[in-house]
Order: structure tokens, then C-alpha cells, then sequence
């Protein structure tokens, strides 16, 4: 350690994860510069990085480091603007001034920079400032400070009848904010329920959607009974509500889909319609539901028509009939109801003329609902879309994860075909992604190794500073085996590192077989901790390749070098059968952790041998 | 000047909040080739902090070293080289060394910090107030690492300059220590030295704090939080 910065590392090796806090209160603390530095790390996904920049801005203070980050909130990089809403979270005390600017620019022509604008203000969660903006002159204001609250779930009891009021407020935006909002929000005192089933009366279908939606939040038993009972009620608006209501609830309760079934024999059209849409989710199998929703194709209001699309992907449902309607929908105006409803043929009747192009085209929709259903669809294709490939690898960059992964699982679907994406599949791995471990090997695995031209390309994602790009870079690598020659050197830099890392890497290492042998044993033999180690390890994980050269280092003059051999060969088990005499020579060496080391390895080698009938 | 300006920052703020948690985690005895199980300290939540700026809270201080149980090496560092290596397991095996089976982690590590003759005199001096956090229960041991600790600060200090910003940290600390080990005039003799000058972050609360509790012949170990009560 360098003693300069003893001092201070007694505190910060107990109770601090990473360094950057330190190093980053003692630079210059010029905020702008702090800020532009968290952008760059923002770009390279430098954890550590984003961290001391982080320190360095609040150790300037919020006044001052508050503006330049708000600005950073325009920036077109969806990865800078999370990491500085990130950032803005942990400026305390957080300025009343900051507070309105960001409530400000929520409304912003900029969609993405108001985004990120609510995205911070749920992490700073001003609720007092919040709680004010309620009663603002300002729709506008009022709207988006009551997102912000129902983005936060965090509400005090005084304020519940405030925001509840705001059901009832003159604009419309407000209204819709409010309903949300009380999904949202876990009243203690006030019940939100009644005043909720209150809008269903003369509601159209998308309001119907937005309160059903946010009623499916609340405690069933609080919300079933009400719904039961409004499905008998003599208002058709209150039908088609209630019939709706099952479609946004995690569980449906006995005799919902019974007394769905009933709905969908009733004399009002939309209440069928509701009813088909929820039974399709509760019980697909229910006759009468695809003739329902395939009407529902060609409804004046869009939402209608997304949802019974929608609806019509639902497995299980025997949907067939619905084809001609959905094909009929890829005529619709609205790109929304065309991205819908090729999403739903992709699951039907993938073969479709078309679909491909259709749902590529999807993936630029402004809509986020729209490039997640269109990408969802491309999976069901499968090799078909294949043709849309460079369309697949520009949503591997899109900032809704859902679609990036989708995308991933596309271009998996299609196979070998998609070999030339596996280097773009690998820096995706880099970015925030629902896909882990066996899912990723899955998908790699289906796509099979990548081009040998990607190799500079992965060799140097293994120093990426995104945290999981270097193991997925490994894994692309171990599943190009041999190919992946030109690898090993940095390979075997991999082994003295993060212990998953090495492990990986020895991995890797041992599906390039014969190649990795010599440069292996050169890396044991230079006796480092915990190179020699890993290198051994690695040697082992090739087998029958490796063994001879681990049986020669139990002769290797450096003691080091012999342990690491014997444990390395004790984890082959019975493979290593054939080191057993050699093992038994170092009952007499000089050393007793060799001795101790080799006998260990004996008994591993031993134990599966004497396992084995004769 | 880095670790001054931090040090003081440090000791003048409550540090960051985190969740306190273990994690079981295996390693490789560098020496042996052994496997170790040991808990580490992921996180913690650090309340307040000690006069020799110990973190208090709900925290395991200081960080648990993982000990090799088949030959006791006190594993640190990352890496080694073959000859570091070799050293390693001669100091381990020495008779010197296994006498101390019954001393804390830290103490040991700051035994194997002095034979390698790797790490500096604020290393082995740090290693030994680390010990002196896990031998508090115990007296005559608690004194020894508070003494070890002020002789190889001490020493690491007389290659200081008195102009250097290291400078009134480390003989706010040396005043620490002698405190500590009940000699209250020559810690006031430093402490004297440090008061009011400009130092570092709160260091001139702690330097006044010091002068009150030497006058109270008090020894016992202080925190910054009984500090500003």
C-alpha cells in the first residue's frame, strides 16, 4: 500500500466497497468538469468511474453541482441521462431550485430529457416540494408532480384526500396521472377504491383500461367483491369496466372466469369484447373468444384494438380463425394496431407475407409498447427473420431493456444465420439486460461461434469496464473452441483476476484446446500466485490434453509450481488416474504442504475410482 | 496532501450508509495451496467514528483477514511473485511465527509485513492498531499493539517534513496512541503543537477533544459522536 494513504484507509477498507469515494473528494471539485467526467463514464459504463465522478459533484455541493447535471439530462445518450438521474438522486440536500427545474422539464418538447427529468425527481423524491406542485396554477405542474409522487410509492397519510381529490381535477391529464398515481400509492387512511369504480360510469375503453389497471394494484379482497357485483349491474359502461378488470390482476379468483363466460354472451358488444380480452388471459380456451376479438380488430378506438391484438398472442388460444382479421389489421392506419397486430401473427400464423418487414419497421416506433410487442414477435419468427438482421442489431442499443433483450432473443432464434451479431450481442451484455447466465450460453449456444473476424473485437470487450461484457465475451470465445487461437494470451491475462472471471476464462481456454497448452504451462511454470494456480486449473479442465503437462510439473523444482500441479490433477478425479504413481513418489518430498497437497490429490483420484465397478 | 484532506473529510462527516452484510467466500492459501472458507465484510453501516478513527456502527472492525487453518498464513494482497512466495512460506513455517497462533489476525499480519520487509512503516503500524481493535478485551495484549503502533508510526513519521500535509495527521495520531497508553503529558506535548493552527476537516475538534481528555487522565478509547455530545 502506499503509506501516504494510510491514514485514511483504516476507515475506508471497513466500511467502504470501492475506492472512488476517496480518491474523488480530493481532486479539484470544479462541477462542470466533475459532470462531464460522469458522462464519459456514463458511455463506457465505468462503474467506478461513474462513482468518483458522482463523489466529486457532491463534494462540490448540490447548488453548484445541480445545473451542469440537469443539463446532462439532455444529452441524446440514453445511458448518460440514467447515470446522471442516478446521480442527481445523491445530491443532498437537494435544492428547492433544482426541484423546480426538473419538474419544469418534465414537460419539455425534449420527451427523452423530461424522462430523465422524472426519472431523478423519483430518486430525490422532494415529497414536500412534490406535495406544493399540487396545487399549482399549472396543470402541467400539478400532472407531472403527481407522476413523480406515484412514481416514488412513498405518500404521507395527511396528503392521501390532496391527491385523491385530484381524481376530480378540471384538466384531463391530471385525472389520468391521479388514477395512476393511486395504483401507485399504498393508501392507509383514505379509500381510493370507491371513488375509482365512481369513473367507470360512462368511462370509454381507454379510461376503463388506465382505472381497471390501477385497481388490479390494490388488495384483491378489497376490489373483487365490488367487481363481481358490477357485473351484474343493468349499466353496460359498468360491465364492460368489470369484465375488464381481471385482465390486470396477477391471480383471478374462483368464478371469475365463469362469470366472464356469462359476459361474453352478453347483448352489449363491448362488454363481450372486455370480456373476450380478460378470458383470454384467465381461460384461452373458452369458446366464442377469438370471433370476439378478431371483431375488436376493426374498433374505432385504438386501444381496443392494441389490447384484443394483444390478446390474440395469448398462448393456448386457438386463434386460427382470428387470421384473416389480423392480416386485415396490418392495413390499419394507426402503426400502432399494424406493430400490434403482426406481433400477434408472428405468434398465429408466422409464415405470414410481410410480418417481417412489418414488425422491423415496429422497432423505430416512438411507442416503447409498440418496439416491445413488434420484438417479441420477431422471436416467433425465428430463421424468417433473418432478412431484418441489421434492424435486430439496432435495438440491441434501444433503451427500453425489454426490447433490447427481445432483440436478443431474435437474433438467438435465428440462428447461425446470425453469427455476424454475436460481438454486438456481447456489448449489449454490457448494458442493464434480463438475459443471465445460462440464458445468455443458451442463446450464444443457438447462434453457434461467432465469425473469426469478430475476434479483436471480443478479445478486447475482455477489458471492458461494463461489468458482465467481459464474461459474455468469454463466453462467445469458448463457444468459438479452437478458432478463438489468437485469444489465449489474453486469456490467460483473465486467469489472475476476478475468481468467476478466471473461471471462465479457464473455461475458454479449455474449449481452444491443444493451442492453450503450451502458453498454459509456460503461465504454471512461472510459480505466481494466483496465476500458476488458475493455469493449473485450466490445464485440468482440458483433460486428457492437459494431464501430461501437469504430471510433468510434479517434478518441477519450485515447490509452488508442484502444488498448484497436484491440486489441479486431484480435481480431474479419475481422469488423472495415471498421475497416481507419481503423486505417491511425493509422500517423501521435503516440504509438507507438497506432501500434504499430493496425498489430498490421491485421495480426489482415489475416491471415484473405488466407486467404479469392478 | 490527498490522505490529509480525506482523512479530515472522513473524520468530520458521517460516512455513507450502506447495508451491513457477510458473504462466505473461498480462496486459495497462497502459501499452502489450501482451500480457505472465510466471511468477508460486503457492507456496512457506519454511525460514528473513533478518535484513532476507528468506523463504529454496525461494522465489523476492522475487516476480517482470511487465515489459512492448515498453516495459519494471514492472507493479504493479491498477488506474489515466486521469490515473495518462497519467503512466505519460510516466515510461516518459522517457529516465531506459529508461536503466535494465539494472536489476532493483525497482529500477524503486521509480524509477516515486517519479515517480508514488503510494506512500509505506516503499514506495520497500521496493522498493529488494527490488532490493538481486535485485542481491546484484552489488556496486556491491547497495550502491546498500542505500542507497536506507536513506535512504527514514529518511526515512519521522523521521515515526514514538518511542513508536509501528512504531518499533523500523523502526530495528531502519535498524540492518540500516547493518550491511549496513559502517557497524557507527551501526548499533550503534540497536541500543544497542533492547537490553533489550521488543520485539516474537524481535526481541531479532535486535537481540542484530545486536550480535555488528557486532562481528565482519561484513556479510554473516544469517538467523534462523545465528542460533540
Amino acid at each position: 500500500m502506499n503509506s501516504a494513504l494510510f491514514f485514511f484507509s483504516w476507515l475506508l477498507s471497513a466500511c467502504l466497497p470501492a475506492s472512488a469515494a476517496g480518491t474523488a473528494v480530493l481532486e479539484q471539485l470544479n462541477p462542470a468538469a466533475a459532470a462531464e467526467e460522469l458522462k464519459a463514464a456514463a458511455r463506457t459504463g465505468d462503474g467506478d468511474a461513474q462513482l468518483a465522478a458522482m463523489y466529486k459533484l457532491k463534494a462540490a455541493g448540490p447548488e453548484a453541482a445541480v445545473p451542469p447535471l440537469i443539463e446532462a439530462l439532455k444529452d441524446p445518450d440514453w445511458e448518460v441521462r440514467e447515470v446522471t438521474a442516478w446521480a442527481l438522486g445523491h445530491m443532498e440536500p437537494f435544492p428547492a431550485s433544482g426541484v423546480k427545474k426538473l419538474i419544469e422539464a418534465m414537460g419539455d418538447k425534449n420527451k427523452a430529457f423530461g424522462l430523465a427529468a422524472a426519472e431523478a425527481l423519483a430518486d430525490i423524491n422532494p415529497y414536500d416540494d412534490l406535495i406544493k406542485e399540487l396545487a399549482s396554477e399549472s396543470a402541467g405542474a400539478r400532472g407531472r408532480a403527481l407522476y413523480v409522487i406515484g412514481k416514488t410509492h412513498y405518500h404521507k397519510e395527511k396528503d392521501e384526500q390532496k391527491i385523491l381529490n385530484l381524481l376530480k381535477d378540471k384538466d384531463e391529464k391530471v385525472r389520468e396521472n391521479a388514477i395512476w398515481a393511486l395504483g401507485e400509492l399504498r393508501m392507509e387512511k383514505a379509500d381510493p377504491v370507491p371513488a375509482l369504480l365512481g369513473l367507470f360510469s360512462g368511462a370509454p375503453y381507454q379510461l376503463c383500461a388506465r382505472v381497471t389497471s390501477a385497481l388490479g394494484k390494490f388488495p384483491p379482497e378489497r376490489v373483487n367483491p365490488e367487481i363481481f357485483k358490477l357485473l351484474s349491474s343493468p349499466d353496460n359502461y359498468l360491465r364492460r369496466c368489470a369484465a375488464l378488470y381481471f385482465t390486470f390482476t396477477e391471480r383471478a379468483p374462483a368464478g371469475a372466469a365463469q362469470a366472464l363466460t356469462v359476459a361474453l354472451g352478453d347483448a352489449d358488444p363491448d362488454v363481450r369484447g372486455a370480456a373476450a380480452i380478460t378470458l383470454a388471459k384467465l381461460s384461452p380456451a373458452t369458446p366464442g373468444i377469438v370471433a370476439e376479438l378478431a371483431r375488436l380488430l376493426s374498433d374505432p378506438d385504438l386501444r381496443t384494438r392494441t389490447d384484443a391484438a394483444g390478446a390474440l398472442s395469448r398462448r393456448g388460444l386457438p386463434a386460427a380463425e382470428a387470421v384473416p382479421a389480423l392480416e386485415k389489421a396490418l392495413e390499419d392506419k394507426d402503426p400502432s394496431a399494424r406493430a400490434f397486430a403482426a406481433g400477434a401473427l408472428a405468434a398465429i400464423a408466422p409464415d405470414t407475407r410481410g410480418l417481417a418487414a412489418e414488425l422491423a419497421a415496429a422497432l423505430k416506433s416512438p411507442e416503447a409498447n409498440d418496439r416491445i410487442f413488434a420484438s417479441w414477435g420477431l422471436i416467433k419468427l425465428g430463421p424468417a427473420a433473418v432478412e431484418y438482421l441489421p434492424q435486430l442489431v439496432t435495438a440491441l442499443e434501444d433503451e427500453e431493456v425489454k426490447v433490447r433483450d427481445n432483440a436478443a432473443y431474435a437474433l438467438g432464434a435465428i440462428g447461425p444465420a446470425a453469427r455476424s451479431a454475436v460481438p454486438v450481442l456481447v456489448r449489449a451484455q454490457g448494458r442493464s439486460s434480463e438475459i443471465y447466465g445460462d440464458d445468455f450460453r443458451g442463446l450464444l449456444a443457438s447462434i453457434g461461434p461467432a465469425e473469426k473476424g469478430a475476434l479483436p473485437e471480443l478479445i478486447a470487450a475482455l477489458d471492458s469496464k461494463r461489468s458482465r461484457m467481459p464474461y459474455a465475451a468469454l463466453e462467445a470465445l469458448a463457444i468459438m473452441g479452437p478458432e478463438a487461437g489468437e485469444a489465449v494470451p489474453a486469456l490467460i491475462g483473465k486467469l489472475a483476476g476476478d475468481k468467476h472471471l478466471a473461471r471462465a476464462a479457464a473455461g475458454a481456454l479449455a474449449n481452444i484446446g491443444p493451442a492453450a497448452v503450451k502458453p498454459l504451462q509456460e503461465t504454471l511454470r512461472r510459480g505466481e500466485y494466483p496465476l500458476s494456480v488458475e493455469a493449473a486449473a485450466a490445464l485440468a479442465r482440458l483433460g486428457s490434453t492437459g494431464l501430461p503437462v501437469l504430471k510433468t510439473a510434479l517434478e518441477d523444482t519450485d515447490d509452488f509450481v508442484v502444488m498448484c500441479a497436484a491440486r489441479a490433477l486431484g480435481s480431474m478425479g479419475a481422469e488423472a488416474a495415471t498421475a497416481l504413481q507419481r503423486l505417491k513418489g511425493l509422500e517423501q518430498h521435503r516440504s509438507q504442504y507438497v506432501r500434504a497437497r499430493a496425498a489430498e490429490a490421491s485421495e480426489k483420484i482415489k475416491a471415484p475410482l473405488a466407486q467404479q465397478p469392478d | 496532501m490527498k490522505c490529509f484532506v480525506l482523512a479530515a473529510l472522513c473524520a468530520a462527516a458521517a460516512l455513507p450508509a450502506a447495508a451491513s452484510t457477510m458473504t462466505g467466500e473461498s480462496k486459495v492459501c497462497p502459501v499452502c495451496l489450501a482451500d480457505i472458507f472465510h466471511n468477508a465484510q460486503m457492507s456496512a453501516s457506519v454511525f460514528d467514528t473513533g478518535l484513532d478513527f476507528r468506523p463504529l456502527g454496525a461494522v465489523v472492525t476492522p475487516s476480517p483477514l482470511p487465515v489459512c487453518s492448515e498453516c495459519g498464513f494471514v492472507v493479504h494482497g493479491s498477488s506474489a511473485g515466486p521469490r515473495a512466495l518462497a519467503a512466505m512460506r519460510e516466515i510461516t513455517a518459522s517457529p516465531r511465527y506459529k508461536a503466535l497462533s494465539a494472536r489476532s489476525s493483525y497482529y500477524r499480519l503486521a509480524f509477516l509485513y515486517k519479515k517480508t520487509g514488503a510494506h512500509d512503516q505506516a503499514d506495520i503500524g497500521q496493522a498493529y492498531l488494527k490488532a490493538s481493535w481486535q485485542e481491546e478485551n484484552d489488556p496486556v495484549k491491547l497495550k502491546e499493539d498500542l505500542g507497536l503502533a506507536f513506535f512504527h508510526l514514529n518511526t515512519y513519521m521522523a521521515g515526514i517534513a514538518k511542513g508536509s500535509p501528512e504531518w499533523p495527521v500523523g502526530q495528531y495520531l502519535l498524540a492518540e496512541l500516547l493518550r491511549r497508553l496513559s502517557n497524557f503529558s507527551e501526548a499533550k506535548k503534540i497536541l500543544r503543537g497542533l492547537s490553533g493552527k489550521q488543520l485539516p476537516g474537524a481535526l481541531n475538534e479532535f486535537v481540542n477533544f484530545q486536550l480535555t481528555l488528557c486532562a481528565r487522565k482519561d484513556p479510554a478509547p473516544r469517538s467523534a459522536g462523545e465528542m460533540r455530545k
